[in-house]
Parts: C-alpha cells; sequence; structure tokens
C-alpha cells in the first residue's frame, strides 16, 4: 500500500514547478531526466513497486487484495480491544546493526518495520520507548500500541514503563 | 428507439461528455477563489499547486451541486469514493487528477430532450480542473512549440462529468441534448455553463454502424469542440469519416481526434490504443462521500422548475407547436407568456407575438399591455399590422395600448369608408380593374397600395382584399 501511494505522491516532483529540473528535448524528456538524477535507489524501487501494484491487470491482486487485508487487520485490531486496553510489542525484530551494514539488502530493511507497520496500515496511535538492553548490549525498544482516540492510556503506559526501566 | 439513417444505410451513433465548471466561491479541495479572467497564477495555494505536504479538503457546496444535478437528470445519488487519475502533465500539478471512477455520486439517469425524445445518462461525476497551457509556437499545440506557460488559476476548480449513453442517432439531437443539459444547470443555479468562456464543455464520442446492426462498432473521441455548430459539423465530418473508410474497405482506429474548426476537420491526437492506465486508486487522503436520505428527498423537494416543466406548462395553456413553446422557455419569456394569458390575452396570439415580434426583448412591455393590445386586435379595434407598430412603440418606451393608439391616430377605418375608397379607385383605374377580375393578381398589390395609400395605412389588408374579391366576383 506505501509503495503504491508513494508512486502517486512523488508524482509531482516533475520539474514543471519546483526543485530540480533536468532539461531535455521535449517534455517527456524532460521529466524523465529530472526523475531519473533526483531520485535515490530506494524512492526508485518504491515507486516501480508501486506503480506496479496498480497497474492494469495487478491491481486486484495487488493493491485491491491489499486494502482488503489491511480492513481484516483493522478488525483484528477491533476485536483485541474489545478485550485489551493497549497492546505490547518490540519495536523492531532485532537491535540495532551497524549504519550501513544492510542497505544492501532491501528485504531484511523491510523487515525491520514489521512491528511498526501495522499502526500505521490501521490508523492506530502507538508509541516507542527505550525499555533495558540486549544481550548484545545494544538498547531495546518497546512499542505500545493503543486503539483510536485513546493515547492518555496510551501515554499513561508509556510513563509508568519508563520510570520503570530506569 | 427508432433508428434513424444518416446517410445511406448508415446509422450515426453519438454518446456526449459534458464537462461543466461549478459556481462555488471556492475551488473543490481549497480555499482559493474560483474565478475567470485574473491575472495568471493568483488564485493558487499549496493545495492547488501541488506543493509537497499539502492536502484536500472537500468544498461542500460543489458536492451539493452535484447531486442537485444528478437528481435533476434522474440518476440515483450514491455513496462515492474519490480515486486518483495518474498522469503526467504540466497543467495537473499533482500529476494526478482527483475524480471519482467506480463509485461516483450519481448513476443511471435521463435527459428528456424537448421533443419527447430520452437520452440516457451512465453517470455524472465529481472532479477537479486542470490548470490551463498555452503553446507559444507556430502551431499553438504543444507538438513544435517554442515555450509553453501554465496558469493554475483554474487547476482544482470544481466539475462535473457527465457521460450520456451512446443513445443519441442525429446531429439535432446532440444539440438538443447539450442545450437542454445547460438549460437545467443554469436553472438549478449551478453554473454559468458559456461554452465560449470553457465553463462548459463538450466531447463527442462518435461512431457509424449499419442500420441492423446490434453492436457498436469503433468509435473515435472528438475534442476542442467549442460551439454547438461546430458539434454538428464535427460530428458530421468524424462520421462521413468514418464511412468511407469502410466504403474503402478499412476502418477507423480508435483515438482521440482533434476539431480543427478553421479547416472543418478533425485530426488525430492520442492513440486510444496505447492509452495511458491511468492506475486509478481510492483517494487515500480523503473520505467516501455518503449522502443521507434526508439530504437527498431535501434536494428532491427544494428542486427549481426545470426547463421541461416549464415546457409543459405553457403547453397546457395553448395550442401551439411544441418548437414555439421551447423557443419561448429558452428566451426565457415563458413566465411572461402565462402571465399574459392569465389577464386575458388569447393564448395563441399571445405566443404568435413573443415568438414572431419579440425576439429582441421585452424591453418596457409589461404583461398587461400586451394583454390589452391582443384584446384589441381581437375585437377588430386594430390591425395587426398597427398592433406590430403599437409593439415596437411599447417595448421601447411602455405605456398602454390605448393611450399609443390615440397618440398614433390609429383608428379602425370602418368598412364602407374602404368600400367608398375602393369604389372609387375602380372607377379611376378601370383597365387595371378589367385585368384584376381577368384573373391578374399582380393588379391587386396595387389597389391594395392605393387604398393604404388614402388611408395612411390605417385600413385592415385583410379586409380590402376581401372587398376587392366581393367586388370582382359581383361584377
Amino acid at each position: 500500500i506505501a509503495p503504491a501511494e508513494a508512486s502517486s505522491n512523488l508524482s509531482r516532483y516533475d520539474g514543471v514547478r519546483y526543485g530540480l529540473r533536468i532539461d531535455g528535448a521535449n517534455l517527456n524528456e524532460m521529466n524523465v531526466n529530472t526523475r531519473t538524477e533526483g531520485f535515490g535507489d530506494e524512492v526508485k524501487r518504491r515507486i516501480m513497486l508501486g506503480t506496479y501494484a496498480l497497474s492494469a491487470g495487478y491491481y486486484d491482486a495487488y493493491y485491491g487484495k491489499a486494502l482488503k487485508v489491511r480492513r481484516l487487520l483493522a478488525e483484528n485490531f477491533a476485536a483485541l480491544y474489545k478485550e485489551y486496553d493497549v497492546l505490547l510489542s518490540p519495536t523492531s525484530p532485532c537491535t540495532a546493526f551497524k549504519l550501513g551494514e544492510k542497505v544492501s539488502d532491501p528485504m531484511t530493511m523491510y523487515v525491520n518495520d514489521v512491528c511498526t507497520i501495522p499502526s500505521n496500515l490501521v490508523g492506530h496511535p502507538a508509541i516507542s520507548i527505550p525499555f533495558g538492553h540486549g544481550q548484545d548490549g545494544m538498547p531495546i525498544g518497546v512499542q505500545i500500541l493503543a486503539p483510536p482516540m485513546k493515547e492518555p492510556v496510551m501515554y499513561q503506559v508509556a510513563h509508568t514503563l519508563e520510570m520503570a526501566a530506569q | 428507439m427508432n433508428q434513424e439513417i444518416f446517410k445511406d444505410n448508415w446509422e450515426l451513433i453519438v454518446g456526449l461528455e459534458v464537462h461543466t465548471e461549478l459556481a462555488t466561491k471556492t475551488k473543490l479541495f481549497c480555499g482559493c477563489l474560483n474565478q475567470f479572467g485574473n491575472e495568471p497564477n493568483t488564485n493558487v495555494c499549496p493545495v492547488c499547486l501541488g506543493l509537497p505536504g499539502s492536502l484536500p479538503v472537500v468544498n461542500e457546496t460543489a458536492v451539493y451541486f452535484a447531486m442537485q444535478l444528478g437528481r435533476a437528470l434522474h440518476c440515483s445519488v450514491n455513496r462515492s469514493v474519490f480515486a486518483r487519475k495518474n498522469y503526467f502533465y504540466p497543467d495537473m500539478p499533482k500529476d494526478y487528477q482527483i475524480s471519482q471512477y467506480d463509485l461516483p455520486t450519481n448513476l443511471e439517469g435521463y435527459l428528456e430532450l424537448p421533443s419527447g425524445e430520452t437520452i440516457g445518462i451512465e453517470r455524472a461525476h465529481i472532479e477537479e480542473d486542470t490548470g490551463k497551457t498555452t503553446h507559444i509556437g507556430t502551431s499553438g499545440r504543444i507538438s513544435g512549440a517554442d515555450y509553453s506557460l501554465v496558469d493554475y488559476n483554474r487547476a482544482g476548480v470544481p466539475l462535473i462529468e457527465i457521460v450520456s449513453k451512446p443513445e443519441i442517432r442525429t446531429i439535432e439531437q446532440a444539440k438538443a441534448y447539450v442545450s437542454e443539459l445547460r438549460g437545467i444547470i443554469l436553472a438549478l443555479e449551478i453554473s454559468d455553463a458559456k461554452m465560449e468562456e470553457g465553463s462548459i464543455r463538450v466531447d463527442a464520442n462518435v461512431s457509424v454502424r449499419e442500420i441492423g446492426e446490434n453492436d457498436l462498432r469503433t468509435r473515435c473521441e472528438i475534442k476542442n469542440v467549442n460551439s454547438l455548430k461546430s458539434l454538428g459539423r464535427a460530428i458530421e465530418y468524424e462520421a462521413n469519416r468514418h464511412i468511407g473508410l469502410y466504403k474503402n474497405g478499412e476502418s477507423p482506429r480508435q483515438e482521440t481526434r482533434h476539431w480543427d474548426e478553421n479547416a472543418g476537420r478533425t485530426r488525430s491526437g492520442r492513440s486510444k490504443e496505447d492509452a495511458e492506465d491511468y492506475r486509478y486508486f481510492p483517494e487515500p487522503d480523503l473520505v467516501p462521500l455518503n449522502p443521507s436520505e434526508e439530504t437527498i428527498t431535501k434536494i428532491d423537494q427544494e428542486m427549481p422548475e426545470l426547463p421541461s416543466k416549464r415546457r409543459e406548462k405553457l403547453a397546457n395553456q395553448t395550442g401551439v407547436k411544441p418548437s414555439d413553446v421551447a423557443l419561448l422557455v429558452e428566451r426565457n419569456h415563458d413566465v411572461f407568456a402565462l402571465d399574459v394569458i392569465e389577464r386575458g390575452g388569447l393564448p395563441d396570439q399571445v405566443v404568435k407575438h413573443l415568438v414572431n415580434n419579440l425576439s429582441a426583448g421585452l424591453g418596457e412591455l409589461t404583461a398587461e399591455s400586451l394583454a390589452q393590445l391582443v384584446q384589441m386586435e381581437n375585437k377588430s379595434e386594430i390591425t395587426s399590422t398597427q398592433a406590430k407598430k403599437m409593439l415596437g412603440e411599447l417595448v421601447q418606451r411602455g405605456g398602454t395600448p390605448a393611450e399609443l393608439a390615440t397618440e398614433l391616430g390609429f383608428e379602425a377605418i370602418e368598412t364602407n369608408e374602404i368600400e367608398n375608397l375602393v369604389d372609387q379607385l375602380i372607377n379611376e383605374h378601370s383597365d387595371e380593374w378589367e385585368r384584376f377580375c381577368s384573373g391578374d393578381t399582380k393588379v391587386q398589390g396595387f389597389f391594395v397600395g392605393q387604398v393604404m395609400k388614402a388611408t395612411s395605412g390605417q385600413a385592415d389588408g385583410k379586409l380590402i382584399n376581401q372587398i376587392l374579391n366581393e367586388r370582382s366576383t359581383s361584377k
């Protein structure tokens, strides 16, 4: 979903009104030159993925499907929140790795987001606080997720945990 | 639907896409003024310029207008979802247009033409307008231009796109469709719908097929039609072009064509085959619109009198032909006509005067005056020639017919006065009279002219002729 929306949101960087412009023989060439030069690799990757997911013939299988999955996810959360006030999880699946260590491995990079993506998808509040250290001595983050409009509860729990960790 | 022959054994198939700019105070997704004719790029803001980080907020009035138009066209008003239509062009700041795709506001309606025929409406949806590009170069088009200028004042202006079903079969129907749609839009007061200003735009989808065929053949979309006259010419040209190709064993390519007004022909534009994939998806920055039953009921209850209703009202009061009724409604003279009729003016005569003698406008003429004038005419107190002259004066400077008749010295010339004059003329012009009696009708004009001269134009032409004929047969 994010790459699909990004592929559309990023269209406005076409060199016409603001920002970088690299000229070409005609309008189309100018657009292509500008965007090729102006976007980094990761952005280009997401734009291509997103455009693919939205294209004719693939929309239903990818973007359309993803929207439905998101709806199911939201319903899952709603069901959980009937029983629980807040949810806890690690903020990321592993402790911090060195700068530049995994940048050339996009899949691993994406997997690192897996704990924080759900709240963004379903539109619920969440907060991350430091909570102790791992065996390798690197800090660990704990995520508290709450239902919509329940930020006060979320902050209370987060504050309590933060105090306890010190 | 009756199958109309366009040419030889060919049937014309036309569908029209009409875009109308809504007359809201502000644009569809931001608070910028919705105004025509300002200095370029003065009614703009981060939202309609698509600056990074800007977000759209829906203009409630625009949505209301859209629902009103939908109901006026007998559509169902539905829960709708805005969608992004993605393509690159400098006049679109975000390089996507926020429109509606598979869940539009209005679906499945129809438009009733003055003739009584109906044309199906597939949908009427809401979308934002683009900016306006001007290409500076020899052709005025983008290819071959030295440079181009873009004005974003129009970007973000609310539009309704009305898509008809391909049920139009003649050029007259096509023009009537646009006229009637415009009449409805004006009655609702949601747009000033002026083709010259671009606040109403028409694209025609044209194809042909042989009479008796059931399937539709390849169609072409014609753009750049700027008047009803052009619409007729463009449809005719394009249909003939298709027929010519088929007769040659070829067939038209499915494409968008540009109407060239000066050359009187269409030219190839974008090919619809390698057409853009617009990658429609629901606009993530906006929530769906879900109008309530109460809102729709309110719209129906507040529906103003539409042209079809006005024609019905006038037709019920008179026995004149439908085209005259339609003409009066189009000129906005129907309410006046009904007023005159209520004041005692004979309906058919009232319409006749309005249609024939008052096309330039009513000026200072009041309904009471016209009613009196018509009554005077009926009682033969004035002739129709005199009535026409009086009308001209009443329009110019007002007053009442009675006063005016006295002022102009119009009195009915008595029948025996005319008889005396005719007898006198017969005596003085025996040669001419012989010719008239033996059947020379040309000389009739001479006698009528002489009587008119003698009475300073006050005599009733009908009466003169009647007397002349009586005299010639009795002799």
